[in-house]
């Protein structure tokens, strides 16, 4: 059996041993390039990325336990990550073993977190999840007045763990100079959201907030009962319905692709301008294809609320893209808290502005015949971050949702209308 | 708290009041020891601390000893009670069941952690495999237990039958004791540590339960015992009579396990 190492120190040790590994590959690399035509010069930029990659997350194979969760969550939910780093990634964290939270631990945290066991506390309990979390499991539940209950537990004193293991990985990211921005940053977004996954108190106060809040006919968001929800506990009403993928073996018609493609555009352009709040977590298990038509949204671990200036920037920075105004997009994002080393010409700023304007220029977009736009529109994302000086963190967050809501309508392959977008940015 | 006066053998002492002060001795008696420590806990400050009179207490403990013995046997009780009212228990996997016989324990031990601490420091002196004569009832009661639950997998054929079977329990009986150690030590929040240790631990001792790798490391280890070892030891008895004696330990420990298996 593997030699399992344990403690901040030795586990500092593995991760310090490829630190210094890296270090030597990188230097060979500086020194080969002065002799390196500009193509000759990114390949080998790409190649030594790719070994030093290989060998920083090759690291985690030697680790166990909760950092590969944490490295699971950077391989799948974080956009702008290269792909070699994801391959890596996904390599070290496909042979994780779940974490279960069986009978015994339910027990326990029941008691602990509301102080009677799960038949006391429902009519009845399905000991089997039905859903996973990040750090845990959503049981079905009953209570006695025949209302369904979803209710989502967390592995007892995991996510701590994790968290304080997150210093790790920022060790390893310091160390891939021409990457390190992004790296750092999407560290720094992994330790936010296994913040946001793990305090479900602050779940709890965000489905609230969006419940009383989101005035959206199509959209249905769950009640938090309170009194059954504590800090690793939280229990809501449950939504009856089906998942992106169990939807789409449905064989929907393009009617019905088209139908929810508007309520998930409507959704997203209703929570940025109307309640200046985004759910902010891209994933597709977090929408609920309900069975009477509507969509039910879930997991309101991830929420981002923006301020005016925001808002009124980022409408800036459209007009800007509408009419291919370098000055007006220049002073929106600076605006934005967005600066850019000088070698990043308006022209390439322009560019990305056309991408991402693309769907509204014309009131209408069919995510059918484009399902290119969220593919090029990370290639954007990844040049863009590279010649980053300073970025704003609520970008991160519109984006990560920006770019959910295209995936998700790209899925659908739906057509939808934008033209609620001009009417808010005052386009017309 | 003063629950009523008691004159010698009061006849009239009701069964049920009889148990009100024998409970009321033992919390009182876990107070002064959490706070004095066992030395420092005499009888007769434990019945001061329970509002009786300096020779009532011997009616129910000769010893302050028996007192700590009859808290455990409550809380034995206590945690019988608890898995009994489990509806689904019979229904856990061996790990929950094991996990679960473990968490409710710590669940019913947990607001007397600093006493069992003192206990542990005065009766094992702090090593958890000590052996204690007075322990003998709980070690019973719990491998009876284990006997149940394997019992119960291998009927359902959720496990094949172990070999060393009949060790398994006494095995579970240290490793409880090992854990319940490091549960009293645990400060993490919850002690979700010793849940961690528990959940993880448990897996590895049912897969070699299931793997049987246990026998077999077993089996490698007398093989190389017997042929490399013992050969030699008898040609040197008396310069190394320590290794001989235990030697016969093993070989005593092996004869019981050949005969356990046929």
């Amino acid at each position: 059996m593997k030699k399992i190492p344990t403690g901040k120190i030795s586990r500092s040790t593995v991760v310090g041993t490829t630190i210094a590994k890296a270090g030597i590959k990188k230097v060979s690399h500086i020194a080969k390039s002065p002799f390196l035509s500009k193509e000759g010069k990114k390949e080998s930029k790409e190649k030594s990325d790719e070994a030093i990659a290989k060998m920083l997350f090759g690291a985690l194979n030697k680790l166990r336990g909760p950092i590969l969760k944490v490295a699971q969550m950077m391989a799948n939910e974080i956009e702008y990550i290269p792909e070699v780093f994801r391959k890596e990634l996904i390599k070290a964290t496909s042979k994780m073993p779940p974490f279960i939270i069986n009978r015994a631990l339910l027990r326990k945290v029941f008691i602990k977190e509301l102080g009677s066991p799960a038949e006391k506390l429902f009519s009845s309990f399905e000991a089997e999840p039905f859903a996973a979390a990040s750090f845990g499991q959503v049981h079905r539940a009953e209570l006695e007045d025949g209302t369904k209950l979803a209710v989502k537990l967390q592995y007892p004193g995991l996510a701590k763990a994790a968290e304080s293991d997150l210093g790790l990985l920022k060790n390893i990211a310091k160390l891939v100079s021409y990457m390190s921005k992004v790296i750092e940053l999407a560290v720094d977004e992994i330790k936010d959201r296994v913040r946001e996954e793990v305090d479900y108190n602050l779940e709890a106060k965000n489905t609230k907030w969006f419940y009383e809040n989101l005035e959206m006919d199509d959209v249905v968001v769950p009640k938090v009962y309170d009194e059954l929800s504590t800090d690793v506990v939280i229990s809501t009403s449950m939504l009856e319905g089906v998942h992106f993928d169990d939807w789409l073996k449905t064989d929907p018609t393009q009617e019905e692709r088209n139908r929810y493609g508007q309520i998930f555009t409507d959704l997203f352009i209703r929570s940025f301008f109307d309640i200046k709040t985004l759910h902010a977590d891209p994933n597709f298990g977090n929408y609920i294809f309900l069975d009477n038509g509507k969509l039910g949204l879930i997991d309101f671990g991830c929420v981002k609320k923006f301020d005016q200036k925001f808002v009124d920037s980022f409408a800036m920075a459209m007009k800007g893209f509408s009419v291919r105004d370098v000055d007006t997009t220049r002073e929106a994002f600076t605006m934005l808290g967005i600066t850019y080393s000088d070698d990043l010409d308006g022209e390439e700023l322009l560019d990305w502005g056309e991408w991402f304007f693309k769907p509204y220029r014309h009131g209408k977009y069919c995510f059918k015949s484009n399902d290119e736009y969220i593919f090029e529109g990370i290639q954007y994302m990844f040049d863009f971050t590279k010649n980053m000086d300073n970025y704003n963190s609520d970008m991160v967050f519109f984006f990560r949702s920006y770019l959910g809501l295209g995936r998700m309508l790209q899925k659908l392959g739906a057509e939808v209308n934008t033209e609620l977008v001009f009417e808010k940015f005052g386009l017309n | 708290m003063k629950l009523f006066h008691i004159r010698g053998d009061d006849m009239k002492v009701s069964k049920e009041h009889k148990e009100q002060v024998r409970k009321l001795i033992i919390e009182s008696a876990v107070d002064v020891i959490s706070i004095r420590g066992y030395r420092g806990a005499t009888m007769r400050e434990i019945s001061k601390s329970a509002e009786l009179g300096a020779s009532t207490i011997y009616n129910y403990f000769s010893t302050k000893e028996k007192i700590v013995i009859a808290y455990f046997e409550d809380k034995q009780e206590e945690i019988e009670k608890s898995i009994a009212e489990i509806p689904d228990f019979e229904s856990f996997s061996l790990k929950e069941k094991i996990q679960t016989r473990l968490e409710t324990s710590f669940d019913i031990y947990q607001g007397e952690r600093e006493f069992i601490n003192i206990i542990i420091k005065r009766f094992f002196r702090s090593n958890p495999l000590t052996t204690y004569k007075e322990m003998k009832p709980f070690k019973k009661i719990f491998v009876e237990e284990m006997n149940h639950y394997l019992d119960a997998s291998v009927e359902n054929n959720e496990i094949a039958e172990p070999m060393l079977r009949n060790h398994i329990p006494k095995l579970l009986w240290d490793y409880y004791k090992i854990i319940f150690y490091y549960w009293v030590k645990d400060k993490s929040q919850d002690f979700n540590n010793t849940s961690r240790v528990v959940d993880l631990s448990l897996d590895i001792i049912i897969e070699m339960m299931e793997n049987k790798i246990l026998p077999r490391a077993l089996d490698l280890g007398y093989f190389l015992l017997r042929t490399h070892l013992f050969d030699n030891v008898e040609g040197f008895e008396d310069y190394l009579s320590p290794l001989k004696k235990m030697g016969d330990k093993i070989k005593k420990f092996k004869s019981e396990i050949f005969k356990d298996e046929e």
